[in-house]
């Protein structure tokens, strides 16, 4: 034990000598791992998130299909699917799209029934009939129409339809609500120039939910130019938008593994004629090759160890603690309004460990095996030359 | 003057009347060939037999070339003959594993290197204390030991120092007690003197001289006449390309 | 003695983390709540979709998008959209169909069409 502890205190001295080059492997090395640790916790908080939260959607969503593209659904189909064996309710939903010029952002105006009373997360109140308004933070944001404020919309034919905002989503709702407005579907109707026999699509749920996709496919023999999207697909649509192998998250995970690469490279061409004089000298006055090696696993330790830790604990802060702010605009693209992140602290241990073997090993690695050369020369070679 | 012929006389009357003597090291027809079979093949030593005893002031002559240094290595455990035994106290340590013959060497012997070796950038007391940096003893204790040994050489004030910041005389005394820290049987010099000036040649002889003194055995291996012609020597061997010349006994 | 400081600095960083772990716990313990609001939400609403990305139809809605409303109104328009990178395009579950009728014996073998296997007479599934 004190012979480790002597080996360890050695190898730090001998760090500290070279004091800034070492400081230097350690933050670089701890911002390869802040990088890709905020990548994970990121994408994994959001992915648990929404398997919970969306666990709530509609079992089935009936689309129509036109040409290729999204068509209103006439409101006859209800009827024919109706009679499938199976199915429990069928509802229109109506929604859509809104571009307000004005702040050249885009919101989603929801319809809803009568029959939604309350909702959570809500400030003030549902809207009740025509003329009444619930807004998402974001949109009432971006239109400084708070709760007893004025919401102005263009409707299909260019008129201006007014709104008196009677709620406002609080800002925990933000993942889900942020850019939504709520009316009465009434509106959303003459708002959308929608004909009334047609709604967007079709809210279908289903008695046993094993069955969900037997009866998609039904519904789709039976009317062949809709498309089923079942709460499943839904789902594992957020599986892998958050999955790490997509397309930006992939680029930054990349050029963080490149760096990390430059950096074990630059480790792994060998000994400078420094280290290599100071090896020689400790096998003459009585260290053992283990012992060269103890000192290069410790030093391999030191340094990735250290720069791990510290970066999984600013990466944690980063993350949890300040809403993500330096991933947050690479993933905002170009949505005028993007919630702020609030993410669940959900960690997934698997992750950090795979992070700890991939990166802290091969450093080390890179460390020990390029010394094995000099650490079993004969001690005598240094007296040679 | 006197005092020092006098304590010689002593030293040789001791050894005689202990009559047959404690061998410490034996070699028996050693041979060391470097990279053998290859374009650069070098036979630094054949077929050498030597005894060394303790208690012994030992000095290795010869040009360079002549495989003094080479010779100086295998009988401290450095390295090992390509043919040959080499017998410490004993015992067969030609064959012997790395980690035996470490510890061995780490018992029996101190080494002094011609250039020194002290790791630049490290503290005096720091290099003093590295060789038993691998054991499992206490830092303090080893601490207490390398203090105590940099003061009977004088050095102890500059213990903070890093190296690289002492004159030539007081690296000498470094090297000295770093090759002191293990409490060795012997202490082995390879070319001691070949960087000093006379005072400080004469300065290291008189430092050997005290510890052959004190009971341990001393091996320098010189082509310095400062040192092979010093009256003191028990045994000079003469050396010329890899090969014993002469034994002279005193 | 560096050795101490240094054990000392990474089981403080270890009990750092212990603590965020612990944190994380109770956070999630004292938001289920939330949650459980949020899928009240969703449910009343029918919604199928995060609000992240409000820039396109298809980024908006990932869930509900179809197959080429990424090209949005012509086939050559490529991804313009930076969260179009983020989001992979869906992934087609439906298997495709071709009826076909045999016109004279033979005729088959003519044909060098990949992977064409014959399941029942009338009906070719293509792997």
């Amino acid at each position: 034990m004190e012979r480790h502890k002597k080996i360890l205190e050695y190898t730090l001295s001998s760090l500290f000598r070279r004091r800034y080059k070492n400081l230097a492997l350690i933050a670089v090395f701890g911002i390869v791992v802040t990088v890709l640790s905020s990548i994970l916790f990121l994408t994994h908080s959001l992915k648990s998130e929404a398997l919970y939260v969306l666990d709530g959607s509609p079992e089935l969503i009936v689309q129509k299909v036109s040409g290729g593209r999204n068509d209103l659904i006439p409101l006859d189909y209800m009827r024919r699917i109706q009679v499938i064996p199976g199915i429990g309710h069928v509802v229109p939903r109506y929604w859509g799209y809104y571009y307000d010029s004005l702040t050249g952002g885009n919101y989603t105006i929801l319809g809803i029934d009568q029959d939604v009373k309350e909702l959570k997360l809500l400030d003030g109140r549902v809207p009740t009939g025509n003329g009444e308004c619930a807004l998402g933070k974001g949109v009432s944001d971006a239109r400084f129409a708070g709760i007893g404020g004025e919401l102005v919309l263009t409707d299909s034919r260019g008129m201006a339809v007014s709104s008196r905002v009677v709620g406002v989503f609080t800002s925990e709702s933000d993942l889900l609500a942020n850019d939504l407005i709520l009316i009465n579907k009434d509106e959303v109707r003459s708002l959308f120039g929608m004909p009334p026999d047609k709604a967007t699509d079709l809210d279908v749920g289903v008695y046993n939910t094993s069955e969900v996709s037997n009866i998609a496919q039904k519904i789709k023999r039976l009317l062949p130019d809709t498309r089923p999207i079942t709460k499943n697909e839904i789902i594992r649509t957020y599986d892998t938008v958050f999955n790490w192998r997509s397309g930006m998250i992939l680029t930054m995970f990349f050029g963080a593994i490149i760096a990390f690469c430059i950096l074990a490279w630059d480790k792994a061409t060998g000994l400078s004629a420094d280290e290599k004089q100071e090896i020689g000298i400790l096998k003459a006055i009585g260290w053992e090759t283990s012992d060269i090696l103890e000192m290069k696993f410790w030093e391999g330790v030191i340094i990735s160890l250290t720069a791990f830790l510290t970066g999984i604990i600013i990466a944690y802060a980063h993350v949890y603690f300040f809403g993500a702010f330096l991933l947050a605009p690479a993933l905002m693209g170009w949505s005028v309004l993007f919630p702020p992140f609030r993410l669940m602290p959900y960690l997934d241990l698997y992750q950090i460990t795979v992070l700890l073997f991939l990166t802290v090993i091969p450093y080390v690695a890179s460390t020990i095996i390029p010394a094995w050369k000099s650490a079993i020369t004969d001690p005598d070679v240094i007296m040679r030359g | 003057m006197r005092d020092e012929t006098s304590k010689q006389k002593g030293m040789a009357i001791h050894n005689e009347a202990r009559g047959f003597m404690d061998t410490l090291i034996v070699t028996e027809n050693v041979s060391k060939v470097f990279n053998p079979g290859m374009p650069d093949e070098m036979k630094a030593i054949t077929d050498v037999s030597l005894e060394i005893n303790k208690g012994e002031f030992v000095v290795l002559k010869g040009p360079s070339g002549s495989g003094k240094t080479s010779l100086l290595g295998l009988i401290g455990c450095m390295s090992r003959p390509t043919a040959g035994r080499i017998l410490i106290n004993g015992r067969d340590v030609a064959k012997l594993p790395e980690r035996f013959l470490t510890m061995i060497r780490r018992k029996e012997f101190g080494f002094i290197f011609q250039q020194f070796n002290l790791i630049k950038g490290v503290s005096v007391l720091e290099n003093v204390m590295l060789p038993l940096f691998p054991t499992d003893a206490m830092i303090s204790d080893i601490k207490n030991r390398a203090e105590g040994i940099l003061e009977k050489l004088n050095i102890l004030h500059k213990k903070d120092f890093k190296v690289q910041r002492l004159s030539g005389g007081e690296q000498q005394r470094v090297a000295i007690s770093r090759a002191l820290i293990n409490e060795p049987e012997a202490v082995l010099a390879d070319e001691p003197t070949a960087h000093l000036d006379t005072k400080l040649s004469e300065d290291l002889i008189r430092i050997m001289q005290e510890l052959n003194q004190e009971g341990k055995t001393i091996i320098i291996a010189s082509h310095d006449p400062l040192v092979y012609e010093k009256p003191f020597i028990n045994k000079l061997v003469e050396m010329r390309d890899g090969i014993v010349k002469e034994v002279t006994a005193r | 003695m560096k050795h101490r400081a240094f054990i000392g600095f990474i089981v403080g960083e270890l009990l750092i983390l212990l603590l965020f772990f612990a944190f994380g716990q109770a956070t999630v313990r004292l938001r289920e709540g939330e949650l459980r609001a949020k899928r009240d939400i969703v449910w009343k609403l029918m919604l199928t979709d995060f609000a992240l990305w409000t820039e396109a139809r298809y980024t908006r809605n990932p869930s509900q998008a179809d197959l080429f409303s990424a090209f949005q109104d012509f086939p050559s328009s490529l991804e313009h959209f930076p969260a179009g990178s983020i989001i992979p395009p869906g992934k087609v579950n439906e298997p495709t169909e071709i009826k076909y009728k045999k016109v004279s014996p033979g005729t088959l073998k003519q044909w060098p069409v990949f992977g064409l296997t014959k399941v029942e007479d009338g009906t070719l599934g293509i792997r």
